[in-house]
Formats: C-alpha cells, sequence, structure tokens
C-alpha cells in the first residue's frame, strides 16, 4: 500500500514540476528534469538486459549516442516532427544493436562486458572523426522539434516545459512496455537464464536467441533515450558515445538495484541531479567526492536503493509480525 | 547553488555594498521629486554577476584556474571591485555539460555576462546557447574556427585565439628561415588534424616539401615509431612542425632528443604555444632551440607587460604568469571597458558596440577585434633557451597583428555579421 | 624543381619504404621499447585478475601514482633509483591497504561490485592527484650515465630505452622463474586454478590474495616510474595506461603471466609498424582487434599450462 502511495507521490510531483517553472524555482530544473528522463528510459532498457538477463554491456553508450545522432540528423535534414526523429532513432539503434548483439552473445560475463566496451570506443572513434556527423565539435544548431507531422502546432516543442511533457510521456510509455516485458514469459526466461543458463538451455530454451532479443529491446530503449535528449538540446556532440556514458549507466543502474525497474530509474534521477549539486557546490573537488559516494554506496549496500528498500520492509514486517499477538 | 566567491580581496565588500545601498536610500530621500536619479543610482549600486563556465576538473583545470585568477584581477583593479560576484562551474570539457551549466548559470543565476569554456567543442556549444539566449559571452581559450566564420555570433568575443591564428601564419617564417623540407606531425584529433591540414596548404603554396604526416594517437605519449617515420624520411626534412597536445609534447621532445634527432640538427616548431616556460622547465636540455608560436611571452619587454606581472605578483603571488592569465586579464579588462561604456549598468547592446571597437595594449601587445568578433593579437615567435640555471621561452620574432578570416574561404566558413 | 642529392641510405624506398631493411629493423628495434613497457604495465593487472578474480580497474591509477610519488622521490633526492625502489614500495602499501579495506569485504559477491568499486576508487585517484601534485606534465630525469644513444645495428637506440628493454626482461624472467620454479609460486599457480583446493591445503588465501594484489600495484608503480622517465607524468596517464593493459592481457589471456609478455610483444610491434603502414587508423584498429580475439578465442592466445 506504501509503495502505491509513493508512486503516486512520485507521480504528483512529476506532473507539477513545470507549474513552478520560471517563479518558484529557476526552469534550469526542467532541463535538469528532462536529462534524468532521457536516461530513465535507457535506465529501463539497461536493466531488462543487465537485471533481468544477467549481461553486463559497457557499450550502451553507442545505443544512446546513435539514436541521439539519428534524431539530430533527421531533424536538421528531413523533417522537424519528432515522431519522424524517434522512428528513425528506434530503426538506427535496433539495427546496431541486431548487427553488434548476432557478434557479441557468445560472449559472457567479463569478455562480454568488454566486447561491448570494444565495440562502443569503435563507434565513438568512428562518430568523432567523421566529417559528415561534425566530427568533433558534432552537430549545433538543431531546429526544435514539432508535434505535428507537417505543420506545427500552437503549443509546441519548443518550450521547454511543453517538451518535459512529452519526455514525461515517453518516459512513462517506456516503463509500462518495460514492466509488460519484465512480467511476461519472455522477462522469466531471462531470470531463468540469469540464474542457470545451463539448466535453461536443458529446459529447451534457446539461450542465445532469448539474450539477442533482449539486447536488441534494449537498444532500442536506448536509442529512444538519446533522441529525446537530442531534440531538447538541439545539439549533439561525439561524448554521447564516450565510455564514461556506459560507465555512468552501469552506476545509476547498481546504485539503484538491478533487475528492479523502478531502481535503476531512481538510481539515475540520484546521479544525475547529485552530480549537478556537487559539481556547482564543491567546483574543484567534486568528482573526488563522488568517487567517494559511489565507492561507499557499493561497499555499503551493492543491492543499490532497491536493496535498501527491501531490508527496509523485511525490518517492519519482523517487528509487525512481532508486535502481532 | 554555485560557488559564489566574492573578491576576496576586499574584505569590507559587504560594508561597502551596505554603504553604496545606504548612500542610494539617502539620496533617494533627498531626490524626492526626481525619481530618474534614483533608479540610476539604485542600478549603479546592484551587483555585477560574472558567471565562468570553464574547466575545473581534468588537465585543463590549469587554464580554468589560471585564467579565472586573472580576471579576478581584472575586476580588483577597476571600479566594479566591490560590487563583482562570480559564479564559477566546472564543464569537465564536456559540450553538454557546458551547455548545462551554462544554462544553470544563465537561467538560475542570472548573470549578467558568461565567460566561456576551454575546450573548441564545448566553447561552440556555449555559444551557440547564448546566441539563443541573447546573452553577451567572452571565450578565453575555446578557439573554435567555426566561431569566427559559420557559426559566429553578436554576442560572443573570441579574446584569446582561434587555433588558425597561432598556428597557419607561422609558415612563411618556416620556409624562410628554417628550410623548406617539412615533416608535419599532429595529434589524432581535430585540433591537430585542422592545422596539419591548414600548414599542408601553406607549405605547399610557398614552395615548400613535405616529406612526411603522422598523426600519433592523442594521449599517448610514445613517439618511436614516428621518429623512425622521420628518420626514414628522405629527403631528410629540416624541420618538424604541427600541434602535438600538451603533456604529449613533453614526451616527444624528451624522446627526439634521445632519439638523436636533436643533434642532426632538426629543430621543431610547435603551434599554440606548447613551449611555454612550465613545458620548458618539464623537458630541461631536451627543450633548448625548439620554437613555438603564440601571443603571449612572460619575457615580453612592453610595460604593460611589466604592470601586469608586477600586479600579478601582489595579487597572487604563488604563480608563474604565462598565456592562460595574459588572455583572462584581456577577458576581464574588456567586461570592465563594456561596463564602462554602459556606466556601470550591465546592458548588452552598449557593451557589444564599445568591446567591438576596443583597441588596447594588454600583457600581450595591441589587441584589437574583426568584424567576426574575433580576436586581432599580435603574434609572436618563442624559443626555448637557456638563461643561466632556468630554462625560458624567449619571444625572438614578432609577426604582426594577426586575426582570423571571416570570408568563404577562411578556416571556419563565412561569417554574416 | 630539380631533386637535391641524397645520401644513398635515403634513397631506397622513399617516405613510405616499407621494403627497405633498414626501415624493418627500425620498426622492429622500437617496436621491442614499446613491448617491454607494456610488460612492465601488463603483467600485473594480468596476475591480479588470474587470482584475485578481479579486473582491476586502478591499475592505471596505481602506475600513474607510482610515477607521481618516483617523481617525488628524485626531485627530494636526486636519484633516480631512490624512486625506482621508493615508489612501488609506497603504493604497494597504499594498495594493501585498499584491497583490505574495500575490496575484500566484496569477494564472494558478484564481481561487478569489485570491477565498480575499482573503477570508482580509480576516479578519486586520478582527482588525489590533480589536488596533490596540480595538473601540469612533468617528467622523470634520466640518470645522466643513462642518457645518449647508443648504436644497435646501424640505427640509433636510446640507451635509457636500452635499459628498459633489459630491465624488463629480466624482471620478467624472474617473475617466470619465480611462478614456474618456487614453492609460492607453485602455490599461486595453484591458486589460479582453484582456490579452494589451496585452501584446503591449510594455506592462508586471503594473504595469498592480498600478496598478489601487492605484487601487482608493485609491477605497476615500477611501470609508472618507467614511463615517467621514458615519455611523462601527467594527471591523464592513467586511462591510456589501463586500456593498453587490458588489450595486452586480453590478447594474450587474462591470468597468464605468459600471455600477458607474448601479448605485450605483438601490441608493441604492431604499434611500431601500424604507425608506419596504417597512418591515423591506430585508433580503430585496437579495438577491432581486441573484438576480433574476444570473439574468436576469448582465453587469449597463450593457452597456459
Amino acid at each position: 500500500m506504501t509503495s502505491r502511495l509513493a508512486a503516486g507521490g512520485v507521480l504528483l510531483v512529476l506532473l507539477a514540476l513545470p507549474l513552478g517553472a520560471g517563479t518558484l524555482y529557476s526552469d534550469f530544473y526542467l532541463s535538469l528534469a528532462i536529462r534524468v528522463l532521457a536516461f530513465v528510459i535507457l535506465l529501463l532498457g539497461f536493466d531488462l538486459l543487465a537485471g533481468y538477463g544477467g549481461l553486463i554491456s559497457f557499450g550502451h553508450a553507442m545505443f544512446f549516442g546513435s539514436g541521439a545522432y539519428a534524431a539530430a540528423l533527421t531533424l536538421k535534414h528531413l523533417t522537424t516532427s519528432v515522431w519522424a526523429a524517434l522512428a528513425v532513432a528506434i530503426v538506427a539503434s535496433a539495427l546496431l544493436a541486431l548487427v553488434v548483439g548476432f557478434l557479441s552473445i557468445r560472449a559472457r560475463e567479463i569478455y562480454f562486458v568488454f566486447l561491448t566496451f570494444a565495440f562502443a570506443q569503435f563507434a565513438y572513434h568512428a562518430v568523432n572523426s567523421w566529417e559528415w556527423a561534425g566530427a568533433a565539435n558534432g552537430l549545433p544548431g538543431i531546429p526544435p522539434p514539432s508535434l505535428w507531422l507537417a505543420g506545427r502546432l500552437p503549443l509546441d516543442l519548443d518550450r521547454r516545459s511543453v517538451f518535459y511533457y512529452f519526455a514525461l510521456a515517453v518516459a512513462a510509455a517506456a516503463f509500462l512496455v518495460a514492466r509488460r516485458i519484465a512480467a511476461s514469459a519472455f522477462g522469466r526466461v531471462l531470470v531463468g537464464i540469469r540464474e542457470n543458463e545451463e539448466r535453461a538451455r536443458f529446459l529447451g530454451y534457446d539461450v542465445t536467441r532469448c539474450l539477442r532479443r533482449a539486447f536488441l529491446i534494449s537498444g532500442v530503449f536506448a536509442g529512444v533515450g538519446g533522441a529525446v535528449l537530442a531534440s531538447f538540446q538541439s545539439f549533439v556532440a561525439p561524448t554521447f558515445f564516450h565510455w564514461s556514458v556506459s560507465g555512468e549507466v552501469l552506476l545509476m543502474a547498481l546504485l539503484g538495484g538491478m533487475g528492479t525497474l523502478v531502481g535503476p530509474m531512481a538510481g539515475a534521477a540520484f546521479v544525475i541531479v547529485l552530480g549537478d549539486f556537487l559539481s556547482s557546490w564543491l567546483a574543484e573537488r567534486w568528482l573526488l567526492v563522488m568517487g567517494l559516494i559511489y565507492a561507499a554506496c557499493v561497499l555499503f549496500s551493492p543491492t543499490g536503493f532497491a536493496g535498501i528498500a527491501r531490508r527496509l520492509r523485511a525490518l517492519r514486517g519482523t517487528a509487525e509480525a512481532q508486535r502481532a499477538p | 547553488m554555485s560557488k559564489k566567491v566574492e573578491s576576496q580581496f576586499s574584505p569590507v565588500t559587504r560594508r561597502a555594498f551596505l554603504k553604496a545601498a545606504s548612500g542610494a536610500t539617502a539620496a533617494a530621500a533627498l531626490a524626492g521629486p526626481f525619481p530618474a536619479t534614483v533608479n540610476v543610482a539604485r542600478a549603479q549600486s546592484r551587483e555585477i554577476k560574472v558567471g565562468i563556465v570553464s574547466a575545473y576538473s581534468g588537465v585543463f583545470s590549469i587554464i580554468g584556474k589560471r585564467s579565472e585568477l586573472a580576471i579576478r584581477l581584472a575586476f580588483e583593479k577597476s571600479k566594479y571591485r566591490d560590487r563583482v560576484k562570480f559564479f564559477i562551474e566546472d564543464s569537465q570539457v564536456k559540450p553538454d555539460v557546458a551547455v548545462q551549466k551554462a544554462q544553470r548559470l544563465v537561467e538560475r543565476e542570472g548573470v549578467d555576462v558568461l565567460v566561456g569554456p576551454v575546450a573548441g567543442h564545448e566553447g561552440l556549444a556555449v555559444s551557440e546557447y547564448c546566441k539563443s539566449k541573447k546573452k553577451l559571452m567572452l571565450l578565453v581559450y575555446g578557439g573554435n574556427v567555426k566561431i569566427a566564420g559559420e557559426n559566429c555570433s553578436r554576442y560572443t568575443f573570441m579574446v584569446g585565439h582561434t587555433i588558425w591564428s597561432v598556428s597557419a601564419p607561422v609558415v612563411p617564417w618556416i620556409l624562410e628561415t628554417l628550410g623548406k623540407d617539412v615533416f608535419l606531425i599532429g595529434s589524432d584529433y581535430i585540433t591537430g588534424k585542422d592545422i596539419v591540414r591548414w600548414m599542408d596548404e601553406g607549405i605547399k603554396k610557398g614552395g615548400g616539401r613535405i616529406v612526411g604526416t603522422a598523426f600519433p594517437p592523442l594521449g599517448h605519449s610514445e613517439f618511436a615509431p614516428y621518429i623512425a617515420q622521420i628518420k626514414n624520411a628522405s629527403p631528410r626534412p629540416k624541420v618538424v612542425t604541427g600541434f602535438v597536445g600538451g603533456s604529449d609534447l613533453v614526451a616527444l621532445t624528451k624522446q627526439f632528443d634521445e632519439f638523436g634527432l636533436k643533434r642532426e640538427g632538426l629543430v621543431m616548431v610547435q603551434t599554440i604555444g606548447g613551449f611555454s616556460d612550465i613545458q620548458a622547465r618539464a623537458m630541461g636540455e631536451a627543450g633548448v632551440g625548439h620554437y613555438d608560436i603564440i601571443h603571449y611571452s612572460h619575457w615580453l619587454t612592453h610595460k604593460e607587460n611589466q604592470d601586469f606581472i608586477a600586479d600579478f605578483k601582489k595579487f597572487a603571488p604563488a604563480e608563474l604568469v604565462d598565456d592562460a592569465h595574459a588572455i583572462g586579464y584581456d577577458v576581464g579588462t574588456c567586461i570592465v571597458h563594456g561596463l564602462d561604456a554602459a556606466g556601470g549598468v550591465p546592458d548588452n547592446e552598449k557593451m557589444i558596440d564599445a568591446i567591438g571597437k576596443r583597441r588596447w595594449v594588454g600583457p600581450r601587445g595591441e589587441c584589437s577585434f574583426g568584424p567576426n568578433q574575433v580576436i586581432r593579437h599580435p603574434l609572436n615567435i618563442r624559443q626555448i633557451q637557456k638563461v643561466g640555471s632556468e630554462y625560458r621561452s624567449i619571444p625572438i620574432k614578432n609577426l604582426g597583428a594577426m586575426g582570423t578570416p571571416w570570408d568563404a574561404s577562411g578556416p571556419g566558413g563565412a561569417c554574416k555579421l | 624543381m630539380p631533386r637535391a642529392r641524397e645520401a644513398p641510405a635515403s634513397c631506397r624506398g622513399g617516405p613510405a619504404g616499407v621494403a627497405s631493411p633498414e626501415v624493418l629493423l627500425t620498426n622492429l628495434l622500437y617496436g621491442l621499447t614499446i613491448a617491454s613497457a607494456l610488460i612492465l604495465i601488463s603483467s600485473g593487472l594480468s596476475l591480479i585478475f588470474g587470482v584475485v578474480g578481479v579486473v582491476n580497474f586502478s591499475h592505471g591509477s596505481f602506475c600513474m601514482l607510482g610515477a607521481y610519488v618516483g617523481y617525488s622521490l628524485v626531485m627530494a633526492t636526486g636519484s633516480f633509483w631512490a624512486a625506482l625502489v621508493g615508489a612501488p614500495l609506497v603504493v604497494t602499501a597504499g594498495a594493501v591497504l585498499m584491497e583490505r579495506f574495500t575490496l575484500r569485504p566484496l569477494y564472494g559477491l558478484n564481481p561487478l561490485y569489485q570491477l565498480f568499486l575499482t573503477f570508482a576508487l580509480s576516479l578519486v585517484f586520478s582527482n588525489l592527484v590533480l589536488m596533490l601534485w596540480g595538473g601540469d606534465t612533468v617528467s622523470i630525469p634520466t640518470p645522466a650515465y643513462l642518457r645518449g644513444f647508443v648504436s644497435i645495428l646501424g640505427i640509433a637506440y636510446p640507451t635509457f630505452r636500452l635499459f628498459v628493454l633489459v630491465f624488463s626482461a629480466c624482471l620478467a624472467a624472474a617473475l617466470w622463474l619465480f611462478i614456474e620454479r618456487s614453492v609460492w609460486g607453485a602455490v599461486l599457480r595453484a591458486g589460479l586454478h582453484n582456490m579452494e583446493m589451496v585452501e584446503a591445503f591449510g594455506i592462508n588465501t586471503r594473504a595469498l590474495v592480498t600478496a598478489v594484489f601487492a605484487l601487482g600495484a608493485g609491477l605497476a608503480a615500477v611501470a609508472g616510474v618507467v614511463m615517467g622517465a621514458m615519455r611523462n607524468v601527467n594527471p591523464e596517464m592513467d586511462l591510456d595506461l589501463i586500456t593498453s593493459a587490458l588489450i595486452v592481457v586480453v590478447i594474450g589471456g587474462l591470468g597468464s603471466f605468459r600471455g600477458a609478455v607474448i601479448g605485450s610483444l605483438i601490441l608493441g610491434t604492431a604499434e611500431s609498424f601500424g604507425a608506419q603502414l596504417l597512418p591515423g587508423l591506430a585508433k580503430f584498429i585496437v579495438w577491432i582487434v581486441m573484438a576480433a580475439i574476444l570473439l574468436w578465442r576469448p582465453e587469449g592466445l597463450v593457452r597456459d599450462a
């Protein structure tokens, strides 16, 4: 019951956020929120692969980046429709995920980490060198997207609060889809594979096929997240593909608690908001403090926020049981 | 929530502010039927907010910190020393973070003027953002040629240099003074590749010959294979030039000497500085005799530089004054100049006009701005020499004032300002 | 424009005359120096993975810390050898503390957590370095009698690089002897295969793990001091070093010391020839090779006995 209340409360805050922007607090916090939403979408896909499927990828930046660049190029050269941008981003990241997934899903554990890392690095250097993609400068000056397919609506995505609701809607849809997948038979097979791959194979499941599908799904989610951020920022740079993004994704998932969907979402919000706050407050020392905080989090609660929540609930459960006659 | 650091060298800031405020209130009381004067007085005593989004983490943090100190010095010497408030943000040398922090400064803190990031790609991203928000911005480094051309903006002034203005123009001097057989070497990223491309064109046009080109990976610091290429090049080059990133250059210079290239009489010409005093110390004997090209040198003799160095010694005695300081100082004095023209009240139009027309002699020498709002700075060729027991970067030749072209054939494309 | 007269040696082949024996020999010799540096950098990483089971992302940081501590020692005492001995001692002490208090609590849990912890700590280390030594690049001065160059088969070879070659060969030989011939080496090899069995023999595996971690860190610190003299000392050197080390151990096989040596030789010569043959493509090729090895022979090129 309390988790329903909590969820409702969070939703209410999220919906009300733009109302105070510009008056009670700065517009800037909406930008921060949109950035969080883009990463939330990315994390949802990542958790399906890593949390449920047990395959930790250190290369998700390449899908994030490919979605972002695909959306940017669409908006710049084809049409300003945000739906077109999203569609192209989905196709681009899906293709990339198919290829990389086909090749990579034969390695496991640390070798899978290295493999995805190698592919992502290759993608990063490629984008950093291609002149038509802007090389290191990236693509500045992307026109603001529009909700309509052809013309522009009076209330369009160039206003920050409108874009925020759009991003919120996409993130909500992503969450519902991810939850559906996790609860479905496919989701349960993934968990089975994570727990004991050999047994899943003996039970007759095509492990490789399942994992490749999970990889594809997580790649598409990442691409959508990248597209959302790119359309908002109105520029893209090769830093979308940088390994530090992959590292951040892993961090957010770990901190939140892998395999719970909600955990990584909270992790994303925590890392981005804390990072912004700390870097503004401390200016010079903040990376040092961040590193220490991450290390402390891993040491004291490796299962992340979700783990802490579970433990608290268990404590409350035993306390109630003790109070019961 | 930005780190607000008040002018540390006037401990009575708050008192002074209260004094000014009470003075304004008194004036208001006396003014009575003249509300306009009251408003002016109040406006003239309000805070001036300067936002700095620069590199404060990572290796570039040395540039961020040094230029910030110099900006503070410029304000310290102005009449705004008690009114100015600095807001510092770390851009982490990433364009999206730089824009995010710029947003924070402009939207949340409401800064009057922004001082821009260090790297080229971040500079471009923040410049585009400031263009959309019509916020005045000055760049310390961030010498991206696109801002001088295609992406020029009325709201952006490049006060430091562009990577073109401190590289390509040295070619005629190289061909004339050092030799016509050149080996080009550029770190494998956009700056290195662009500079090598421009120098390649310049050398061919000037009748020189390129005996080889190499692109060592940035940050790797292992140059043996490229030294092998230089040794095996035919005909043997007289000079090795191009652009190799700062810390890599220290390794390259040491290895250049170790592998015997310096003994053979080969000399290096580095662009965008590189053979500075600080780097010279790290290189030691291996660095002596090499050249670089940039605007500033600690050892320039004109009066404004001497005064600047003396002022800095009193302001921050531990600093070894170099080009990051000099550019920061110029940025600071430009903002002050704009404020003077606007009567002490930050006003975009008046400040932009004033800064655009400014001609001054700063630590670097005589400076002004081109129509693309990019600095025309003096260009100096420096050489590392051993003076006593110290290794110094001494200016040996002045190539005059250099701006960055803004026509379609220029390095950054056409600027339509 | 008529071509000026040139010395006969440079007439062969032209600017990219790969085929000429002189060029081949130069690239080979220079590749060896790169390889010898890589052996120092990667052997520690490989050992730590083999015994401790952790891919130590702070490995590059250990190298960097070794370089900076070495630099301070040289500046203070004027002796390069003080740095070469002192820096590993300092870094090893720190590494032991790190292993005891941060890694040990995570053993038995998902290896991802350990990986992640070492990654977080590498962030801390690189910022620590910035705070303590500042951001300017410095360099460890080589001892005067190791400067200059010798002539090997007509090619100028810096004396210090020759020293590095000999030094890393000796170190590699010593390590190999230790691992293959000594009692503790046998324990280590056993631990590489089956830690539980070693425990069953009554050997304190915790101490063994700490000792191997310390050894790996010490090797990294030595590598750092050597790199600091051969190249430079800067706050971003850890990134480049950990990347090189990772590629070497993937090629050679994680956990295998011989693999680290073979991988270093391969990568060193590839780097040397690659710069000549495929300029500007180095950054792509390195990742393609890594991916290729992981796809077709993930356990590395060397099958360790």
